[in-house]
């Protein structure tokens, strides 16, 4: 378990960091906290011929509230939305959600882009953003693009991210005043990939609810039919049959943590659990 | 100062170093010229090799890459202490050379200046496999038409036999009631956190061989490389200083030691090899793998009359060293602490293209236990009893000691002490055990489970020990024990000085070194304390009796008046007098006055058990929290009540029930090397491969009874399994009892260990579908 000789870059500006992206293109991976490319590269699933290291990168560090929204850097460490007063206040779920990613000891080193670009199904951030409709600003040496985190991640483990381009934000607009956030999930062990997991974002002014389901299916989903129901105010009624076609909607994934029907089971219990928590 | 001295230690004598990062494992021993070494294994689970082409990693740089056939002991096996007689005996080859048969089966050894670069070239190996039918299961193994493993096994059978006491056949037929159930415990391994591996240097110009490896038997280690290699004993050393844990995986001999060392030969260097994650899940032996389908006859009364079951092992692609002890065990103790006068259990090991199957923790304890004690509650429900009752009615109690035990294992043995009854009523009173199910707000259903457990210490005669006395009156112990997290050197020391009448402060203890004695055999078993424990007590007490003779001589006084305390010679008026142990060790030695042609004042002792076994025991209660939405459970009380007869260090013991505990509740909960049906192997890493952690560890509470054995001086009985044999059983009960008050569960459904969370709503939604309960 060490991985394949490789050659890496360790650049103190963006600037460079999208050059040697240019240069090296798929040749090259990106990492920062290496909580899923070190474990692949011991194992020599991965074997990247170079390795740029953005740790040193001070452009993609840093949490700040620009107008409506919260930007986050890409090197930004789990951990440290957690501890933000800024992502409590302003970005509640997105703290309520990091709280779940691994351990203390993994967040301390795993990053913000990093989540988005693995795009692990499991992944509790992305499952914050999708269903905060965040954005994702992506740059080359060519242009900066900002897309929704939705188109953002295309599939498991797939993003619209080219090879010449670096994750540098996640955007997130500021939670409207008095919001209420809940977020749970399944796992085997506190810690573990999720088998399931729901978050919400109830803004009672705004008539809004914001709701989605994560770990089920390939990518986490935004639920529907049940935000819809709850600005119709129908939604306390019809609760369960919303939940269960919320739910119905996923394709549901059968790995050795869980088969795709008792993903199903529990994510509806994690959907209808979470909106409890906030409508109580 | 009394009120230090009556508190426990903080700290064992190993803590400091080990907390300090100052202990010394395998991998911390670096040495001038070495070189690493990496091992080529099998991808596939069963395949012909055609051919194996090592050009291109030579041309790479690897510094030597070395298969079966520049082996020149390739025709030769590890060695084997016993078999029992109804093994067809295939072990594995060093390096596989014309077939694999298991993912992870070693092919080749590459030898590179570092461990990556060895990796590198061991990619560059070309083996050209051709592929054959893989068997995936047991149950595959033995279907019609099944690819055959190897020729000595027709039928995919490595060996069956049939344990019987008493006549089970015409008990069960005349038993006013029977219960038949199905029960799993899956594949699971001991997963200590440092892996194998070791450093071999080999000195070309003695025809010496030092090992550094992480085993709990380095005794049969080197007799392995001193038969294999053709050394003389006396030339191998092999050291186990600082072992990250066993749990029985390392408690044989293997493979790759005594490759690693030949490469050392071969070169002429230094080698290391350190077994990485995926090597440990792939190639260190598993265990548990047991199927079985027991039967239990009983009266209207609750009195057990008969039991008739069937275990089916899935042993894997060879018989390993340790043959099929697991078997013989889960046979052997089936049982349990119960007088159940007619047994018969038939025992079929069947190969697989998996990894070979031996030792964990328990071994074959935790497999015999689980059905037992789930039919005994399924059994007081069908006949009202509650769960202690009926327990209470079988039992093995005072009156009926000894109670003989047959295991194919051992010489003749029985229960000799002990008092189960009174630990049952114990753990109930303790735990506050009752047998109503309770709900929470949250919804959850929550009920105690109950189980007693049989633990069989001390197995494996004969453990040796040397105490010596410097001429400042510091003690030092050897032993032939290996230490890997049970503070051997604490306990060790303490028997050594309660024995001698120093203070524990100037003796020390080293051991886990074959130089330090010419013979030993390890830790594991639960035989330290019972074994390793009473070697020591003999060395020291007969060093005693030597220090009080010469001390008579000096003193010009009668031996039997003199005693020692605090390392003084003292009179039986409790007077002191002017000899420390120092001067004792000063006159028998060279230029001392009561020279006798001795180098220094010492004592060797082997303690012989006459291959009988110390049983001790222990009652499990587990609270058990179940969501019945969702099948998610966890244990949210658990207390043990043991017996450990006399405790050295009750901190020490503690830790290993507590550990067992938790063992046990990873074991029942997440534990399973999984394999997909082409035998390929699915849980390489411990993103997979899951074991309890702190998060899944509720309070546990532990009290002890103390009943002193006859088996051995010490009056002490082994721990080191106690803590996990009865867990799974109880957690289950458990569990069954939560979901049952609503009728609301296919107990069959709970019969399979791991039992995770959607086999647990499986069961439930089974029962919803069906309306009566045959249970």
């Amino acid at each position: 378990m060490k991985p394949a000789p490789f050659t890496m870059h360790r650049p103190r500006a963006l600037a460079e960091v999208l050059e040697l992206l240019d240069r090296h293109r798929d040749d090259a991976r990106l990492i920062a906290g290496g909580q899923s490319l070190v474990p692949l590269m011991n194992l020599r699933l991965a074997s990247p011929a170079i390795l740029i290291d953005l740790n040193r990168v001070a452009d993609l560090a840093g949490i700040r509230q620009e107008g409506d929204d919260v930007r986050i850097g890409a090197v930004t460490r789990q951990q440290e939305l957690l501890e933000s007063r800024l992502v409590q206040t302003k970005v509640p779920l997105l703290a309520a959600a990091a709280r779940h990613i691994g351990h203390l000891s993994t967040r301390c080193r795993g990053t913000v882009g990093g989540s988005l670009a693995n795009a692990d199904p499991a992944s509790e951030l992305v499952l914050a953003a999708i269903t905060l409709g965040a954005q994702v600003t992506v740059q080359s040496a060519a242009q900066t693009r900002t897309l929704a985190a939705g188109e953002f991640i295309r599939d498991a483990l797939t993003t619209a991210l080219a090879p010449t381009e670096v994750v540098t934000e996640l955007v997130i607009p500021v939670a409207p005043e008095g919001s209420r956030v809940a977020f749970r999930e399944h796992a085997r062990r506190a810690g573990d990939f999720a088998i399931a997991a729901a978050a919400i974002q109830l803004s009672p002014k705004e008539g809004v609810l914001r709701a989605g389901l994560g770990a089920v299916g390939p990518i986490p989903v935004t639920c529907r039919r049940v935000e819809h129901a709850f600005r119709r105010g129908r939604l306390a009624n019809e609760l369960e049959a919303l939940v269960a076609a919320d739910v119905a909607d996923v394709d549901a994934i059968t790995d050795l943590r869980s088969s795709a029907s008792y993903r199903r089971k529990l994510a509806a219990f994690c959907l209808a659990d979470c909106i409890k928590d906030v409508i109580a | 100062v009394s009120t230090i001295e009556s508190q426990p230690p903080l700290l064992r004598v190993e803590d400091r170093r080990l907390l300090t990062g100052k202990g010394r494992f395998v991998d911390d021993v670096h040495l001038d010229r070495m070189v690493h070494a990496a091992f080529v294994r099998s991808p596939y689970p069963h395949a012909d090799i055609e051919t194996i082409g090592t050009q291109a990693a030579k041309d790479a740089g690897a510094l030597a890459v070395l298969t079966a056939a520049d082996l020149p002991f390739h025709a030769e096996s590890l060695l084997v202490l016993r078999w029992h007689p109804s093994v067809r005996r295939v072990l594995p080859k060093f390096l596989a050379a014309d077939r694999v048969r298991y993912v992870g089966e070693p092919v080749a050894i590459v030898l590179a200046s570092d461990r990556y670069a060895a990796e590198d070239y061991a990619a560059l190996v070309d083996v050209n496999y051709r592929e054959l039918n893989p068997v995936s299961s047991a149950p595959a193994a033995l279907a019609h038409g099944a690819s055959q493993i190897h020729a000595e096994w027709p039928g995919n059978v490595a060996a069956s036999f049939t344990h019987a006491v008493g006549n089970a056949e015409a008990a069960m037929a005349a038993a006013p009631r029977r219960l038949e159930r199905e029960f799993r415990y899956g594949r699971q391994t001991g997963l200590p956190l440092e892996t194998r591996g070791c450093v071999a240097d080999y000195d070309g110009s003695r025809n010496a061989l030092t090992l550094w490896t992480s085993t709990q038997v380095h005794y049969a280690v080197r007799q392995n490389l001193a038969v294999v290699l053709g050394i003389p004993d006396y030339d191998v050393r092999v050291v186990a200083e600082e072992v990250g844990g066993g749990f029985g995986t390392k408690s044989r001999a293997y493979l790759e030691e005594v490759l690693i060392a030949h490469t050392s030969r071969v070169l002429a260097r230094p080698v290391k090899w350190i077994e990485d994650r995926l090597e440990n899940l792939q190639a260190t032996t598993h265990s548990r793998a047991i199927d079985t389908v027991m039967e239990i006859g009983y009266d209207a009364d609750g009195r057990i009359l008969a039991l008739k079951g069937r275990i089916v092992v899935d042993i894997g692609a060879y018989v390993f060293t340790s043959g099929i002890i697991t078997a013989e065990v889960a046979a052997s103790h089936a049982m349990g602490p119960y007088k159940i006068p007619n047994i018969a259990i038939d025992v079929v090991c069947v190969g697989t293209n998996k990894t070979p199957l031996a030792t964990y923790r328990g071994a074959g304890q935790p497999e015999a236990t689980f059905p037992l004690e789930c039919l005994i509650d399924l059994a007081a429900g069908d006949l009202g009893l509650s769960a202690p009752e009926i327990r209470q009615r079988n039992l093995i109690a005072p009156a009926d000691l000894p109670y003989p035990v047959q295991s194919t294992y051992s010489g003749p043995c029985s229960i000799e002490s002990g008092d189960f009854p009174a630990m049952l009523q114990r753990a109930v009173a303790a735990s506050g055990y009752h047998e109503t199910v309770e709900t929470t707000t949250g919804g959850c259903s929550v009920a105690w489970g109950l189980a007693v457990g049989l633990e069989s210490t001390g197995f494996l005669n004969y453990e040796s020990a040397r105490v010596q006395i410097d001429t400042r009156g510091n003690v030092l112990v050897f032993s032939g024990l290996t230490s890997h997290g049970q503070g051997q050197a604490t306990t060790l020391s303490r028997v050594c000085a309660r024995a001698l009448g120093v203070d524990e402060q100037r003796v020390s203890t080293r051991l886990g070194d074959t130089q330090l004695l010419p013979f030993g055999r390890g830790t594991f078993a639960s035989r330290g304390i019972v074994t390793g424990g009473n070697a020591v007590h003999g060395a020291a007490t007969r060093l005693r009796q030597r220090v009080l003779t010469y001390a008579g001589q000096l003193l010009q006084d009668d031996p039997t008046t003199l005693t020692i305390a605090g390392g003084r010679v003292m009179r039986a008026n409790g007077e002191a007098t002017t000899l420390v142990l120092g001067d004792i060790a000063r006159a028998v030695q060279p230029f001392g006055q009561l020279y006798e042609g001795i180098a220094s004042l010492e004592e060797t002792f082997v303690f012989d058990t006459g291959n009988r076994l110390t049983f001790a025991a222990s009652v499990h209660a587990a609270r058990v929290a179940v969501d019945r939405r969702t099948g998610e459970y966890r244990v949210v009380d658990y207390l043990v009540v043991h017996d450990a007869g006399v405790m050295v260090d009750e901190t020490i013991v503690e830790g290993q029930i507590i550990g067992g505990v938790v063992d046990g509740i990873g074991g029942t909960m997440l534990s399973e090397i999984l394999y997909d049906d082409q035998a390929q192997l699915l849980t390489g890493s411990m993103a997979d491969y899951l074991v309890a952690t702190a998060s899944e560890a509720p309070r546990i509470r532990l009290d002890h009874i103390a009943t002193i054995p006859t088996t051995n001086p010490l009056g002490v009985r082994g721990v080191g399994e106690g803590g996990i044999i009865a867990v799974a059983p109880a957690i289950v009960n458990a569990l069954s009892r939560a979901l049952a008050q609503s009728g609301a569960v296919n107990t069959q459904g709970l019969f399979r260990l791991p039992l995770t969370p959607e086999a647990v709503l499986a069961a439930i939604e089974a029962q919803a579908a069906k309306p009566v309960d045959p249970s």
